[in-house]
């Protein structure tokens, strides 16, 4: 007597639970016909590498992007030294007092009046003299031995003071901005220079600059018309 | 995920390009001295890079009456000329004469400051002689050279080029100090 056995599916039915519970997911398209084409890769684990790439191409993009912008902060490292230390960028003004300080030295201007002679001596046609009068003070010795006194006008020309004028007391080429020898040779508190413009020029302001003023820094004193 | 990977390629291949086509550029132009060249004529103002210069001739010589006569075994160049500048006072920073076969000439030594580049203003014009010492035979075809700013290799700048008419004399000839001229003469 054999034993009974369990009843054979029918043909094509499905078995309700053929693969081990691990198994369970079915990948796309299961249930569905076979077709040709390779079936593509699970869908959860495309939802997780699609973020990490996403990251590892974003990183690439900032490291390239950040070598290139270190590498041209490298390279035109004496460019913009160069550009910052030897023009001017810092303007310093004068205060209501009327006096522009630059470290140790206070600088204010007291006149500006024009000339077509000075001592007999007059300009070529065309140009006429520009006399300007400072009050100069310096609290402290060895620096700022000399300053330059450039006339700028609308048309942003610069005139330099001392050039192809009247030499001799009271006006010096250049405004003694310091000393070394306080006692014997003072920084005078009045000081004057001469400047040669073209007639019809028309100056904004005065600039006193130093070689040993910081980097970049220089004196702007406006003329009032 | 392939779109990202071929942009990653795309930067790293433009960010080559980028390089070889900066070397490129280095080699063939920054390298050898990149210049615009601004061509004037005598007898009429050139501007360039913030100078204004005009040419009224050159006169050559093999005798230089420098308090004592010099006798050159070429020829000494007197180039007489005017210019300013348009911003402010400054010197060019060099002046020379260019020959056919392109050989430059810059100012003898020996000779004091007269007769070498001077300090010019902003619309105010000085005239004078820049002297020069060439062979013989350039004189036929010299150009004048005026370099606003000094030649470097790593920076674009700008020269005026001046054809010259040089008439040779056999008397010495003179140096004399630059002068300030009035408004509107050259």
């Amino acid at each position: 007597m054999t034993e009974p056995q369990p009843p054979a599916a029918p043909y094509g039915a499905v078995d309700p639970d053929p693969t081990p519970p691990h198994a369970q997911a079915a990948p796309p398209g299961a249930g569905e016909p076979p077709s040709s084409a390779p079936p593509g890769p699970p869908s959860g684990l495309a939802n997780e590498r699609g973020p990490r790439r996403r990251v590892a191409s974003t990183a690439a993009v900032l490291a390239l992007v950040g070598s290139l912008a270190g590498w041209g902060w490298f390279a035109s490292e004496n460019a913009r030294e160069g550009w910052w230390e030897f023009g001017r960028h810092v303007a310093v003004e004068p205060g209501d007092d009327g006096w522009a300080d630059v470290d140790t030295l206070s600088v204010r201007l007291t006149a500006a009046d024009t000339a077509t002679t000075i001592d007999g001596v007059e300009p070529p046609a065309g140009f006429e003299y520009l006399v300007l009068a400072f009050d100069v003070e310096a609290t402290e010795v060895e620096l700022y031995r000399s300053c330059t006194v450039e006339v700028l006008d609308t048309q942003g020309r610069e005139f330099l003071a001392g050039r192809e004028v009247p030499n001799g007391d009271p006006y010096t080429s250049e405004l003694m901005c310091g000393t070394s020898d306080p006692e014997e040779d003072p920084v005078p508190g009045a000081q004057s220079v001469l400047v040669l413009v073209p007639t019809g020029a028309e100056p904004v302001s005065v600039r006193i600059d130093s070689r040993e003023f910081p980097p970049a820094t220089f004196v702007e004193l406006p003329l009032r018309s | 995920m392939r779109r990202a990977r071929w942009a990653v390629a795309g930067m790293a291949a433009v960010a080559v390009a980028v390089g070889g086509g900066a070397n490129a550029v280095d080699s063939n132009y920054l390298a050898s001295g990149w210049h615009t060249v601004v061509r004037g004529e005598s007898a009429t103002d050139v501007a360039a890079a913030s100078f204004q210069v005009h040419v009224h001739g050159a006169t050559a010589s093999p005798h230089l009456d420098d308090d004592e006569l010099v006798t050159s075994p070429g020829l000494f160049v007197l180039v007489d000329v005017s210019y300013a500048t348009e911003d402010a006072w400054r010197t060019p920073e060099e002046i020379v004469l260019i020959d056919a076969d392109g050989r430059e000439f810059t100012q003898p030594s020996g000779f004091g400051s007269a007769g070498s580049p001077w300090l010019a203003g902003p619309d105010i014009w000085f005239r004078g002689g820049l002297l020069f010492e060439v062979p013989a035979d350039a004189v036929a075809d010299l150009t004048l050279e005026v370099r606003p700013e000094r030649p470097n290799a790593q920076l674009p700048s700008t020269v005026v080029r001046v054809p010259l008419t040089v008439t040779t004399e056999s008397s010495p000839l003179t140096l004399t100090y630059e002068t300030l001229l009035a408004e509107g003469e050259r």
